[in-house]
């Protein structure tokens, strides 16, 4: 499903010292998988999910997303493919503060062809148990609800793979844990599902833990 | 892309930042109020004065003036051109004393002839006009305007009543059909009408008339008429070719003319004024959308995440800056109707809302809307998604 060949992202600063984030990075993820990839602080974790979110291109290696390439895509046909086959979650949750709920996970459905948005949204919300908050701001909801929000905001599009940038960063231990057993229902269910973490705890719940290191992947366990 | 469901969080949002969106709105309420109460106001006017002028000159007559003037260039003019239906001349006293049972006051006096009621254009109300009889006899009779036979006998009827005009004294025939304020700010509501006859033989001591109105029967020729009336003037006056015209002719085309290019001044003042207020707005419009950009940074990397493209970003700030100022613009309408049916109350002047004002009023607020959102929608859409969202 996503096949990365020896990807280099080098970011240039006037007066530093360019920065290798990632050096030649090769990895795979099959249909159905639950990867949780770990690393120090600067390791490259962040500009990996970046490249493989279509929100970055690297400057040289090859990506393959569900058989096309990625690096022929035009910006438009980026934030197409975005919309249509990836959920992203993040550790800021990025809900818009004055727009209820529903409305924050319609948000996608903006950019799509789909119907029955409200229905839609309301489903996901169902989806990820907070069939009684529908109407609640941002500001109404714990910081574990607000996170559940964002992730029924990723499913809404039935997105082929879901993207999570420390989901459980943000959030106490016990908010941390209900949003991981989420993605194991989520993944038992047949997500895709791929998630940053510095948590040991969190990242050994993933079928396959990734390392990087210095922008090299280094190992795959579990 | 789901148009509907963009417009409808767009206008929640702004309905949930009130505050924002009354200030980026305020300025072109402004502006566009501005517009339409001017017009208004300006519509209103020019068809009021040229009402007046209508009603002053009325269509198809010719106004001459000339110190040297008398009854015998007039009749002349009017066997010679078949095209004069009527003609009356008009001779201006100017303010005299005016006293009733002890009070003293001014008035305008004119002479005028029997048949200035339709020449000038001005009748009675009450009572009776001038006879051919009146000005045989130089009878020394008046007719007076509404508002001076208010300030003189109250509520009761002056007809009857005895005045002294330059301390000759007059009966009153009849009430004067009220006109109203000319263009040069009189109240011709406070003038004193006598036989023509009578003012140049008993109030003053001349042969001349002074002026005359003479009416043609096409009003499409007034100003032909009025150069074959010049050529007869100046043979009778014994004008010579280079020589300086010893009288003027105005027409009813030419006060028209006039009265239409001093209005055209004002409409262009008042767009100009309506313009700068719109530019104002556009300036304030953009500052305030780049500063509600920098907050809205994490939204539009968001947006861009979840599939918008840079086109359907600055779509998005588009229909939002100019569908908060086409709301303004119709807000503006509003204030500007009632601010011109204020004025209008006030001073007197009909207000006219065209359909032409309106949709100028709301095409401007929209055009303000999207020039002023241009530059930060276009910043919007350039913005990375992974700085944005950092």
């Amino acid at each position: 499903m996503i096949q990365l060949r020896k990807i280099s992202k080098t970011f240039e600063r006037p007066g530093e010292r360019a920065l290798h984030v990632l050096k030649g990075v090769d990895f795979n993820v099959e249909q159905g998988e639950f990867v949780a990839i770990v690393g120090p602080s600067g390791s490259g974790k962040t500009t990996l999910m970046n490249i493989l979110g279509l929100l970055d291109r690297p400057d040289s290696g090859d990506y393959q997303l569900l058989g096309s390439q990625v690096s022929a895509m035009s910006a438009t046909e980026l934030a197409k493919t975005r919309n249509a086959t990836i959920g992203f979650v993040f550790q800021q949750f990025h809900l818009l503060p004055r727009v209820t709920a529903t409305e924050n996970v319609e948000l996608p459905l903006v950019y799509s062809d789909a119907r029955d948005t409200v229905k839609k949204a309301v489903n996901a919300l169902c989806r990820v148990g907070l069939e009684e908050r529908l109407s609640h701001f941002p500001s109404e909801l714990s910081g574990g609800q607000q996170q559940r929000v964002a992730i029924a905001r990723a499913l809404v599009n039935d997105p082929e793979v879901i993207l999570a940038d420390e989901p459980t960063g943000n959030l106490d231990q016990e908010s941390g844990q209900q949003v991981m057993d989420l993605f194991l229902e989520l993944n038992r269910a047949g997500s895709t599902i791929l998630f940053i973490t510095h948590d040991q705890k969190i990242a050994d719940q993933a079928s396959r833990v990734v390392r990087i290191d210095n922008g090299c992947l280094t190992a795959s366990l579990n | 892309m789901n148009w509907k469901l963009l417009l409808a969080g767009s206008f929640k949002l702004m309905s949930r930042y009130k505050l924002r969106t009354f200030f980026m709105g305020f300025a072109v309420v402004v502006g566009v109020a501005t517009l339409i109460a001017g017009r208004a106001l300006s519509t209103g006017s020019e068809q009021q004065i040229m009402q007046r002028v209508n009603q002053m000159f009325g269509p198809g007559t010719i106004l001459i003036f000339s110190s040297t003037l008398n009854n015998a260039d007039l009749e002349a003019i009017d066997q010679q051109l078949e095209q004069v239906i009527s003609w009356s001349p008009r001779f201006t006293l100017g303010e005299l004393d005016i006293s009733y049972q002890g009070a003293d006051r001014q008035a305008a006096v004119y002479g005028h002839s029997e048949r200035a009621d339709f020449v000038w254009n001005r009748d009675v109300i009450d009572g009776r006009f001038f006879t051919n009889d009146d000005l045989v006899r130089s009878a020394r009779i008046a007719l007076i305007g509404t508002r001076l036979a208010e300030t003189l006998f109250g509520s009761t009827s002056p007809i009857g009543e005895e005045i002294l005009i330059d301390a000759i004294p007059f009966s009153i025939v009849g009430i004067l059909e009220p006109v109203g304020i000319d263009p040069h700010g009189e109240d011709r509501d406070e003038d004193i009408y006598v036989p023509i006859t009578t003012a140049m033989r008993r109030l003053s001591n001349t042969d001349y008339v002074g002026s005359a109105k003479i009416v043609v029967s096409n009003h499409q020729m007034v100003d032909q008429d009025a150069e074959q009336i010049a050529e007869i003037m100046r043979e009778r006056h014994l004008i010579v070719a280079g020589e300086a015209d010893d009288f003027a002719i105005y027409t009813s085309k030419f006060a028209g003319r006039s009265v239409a290019r001093a209005n055209q001044v004002l409409d262009v003042y008042l767009m100009v004024a309506a313009g700068v207020v719109l530019l104002l707005a556009a300036v304030v419009i953009s500052s305030i959308m780049l500063v509600i950009m920098r907050e809205r940074i994490a939204e539009i990397g968001l947006r861009k995440a979840i599939g918008a493209t840079q086109l359907q970003i600055s779509q998005q700030f588009l229909i939002e800056v100019a569908s908060v100022t086409l709301a303004a613009g119709v807000a503006g309408i509003g204030l500007g109707i009632a601010v011109a049916s204020l004025i209008s109350k006030n001073i007197d002047v009909p207000m006219v809302i065209s359909a032409q004002s309106i949709i100028l009023g709301l095409a401007s607020a929209v055009v303000v809307g999207v020039v002023s959102g241009i530059a930060p929608a276009r910043k919007a859409a350039a913005l990375d998604p992974v700085e944005a969202l950092r």
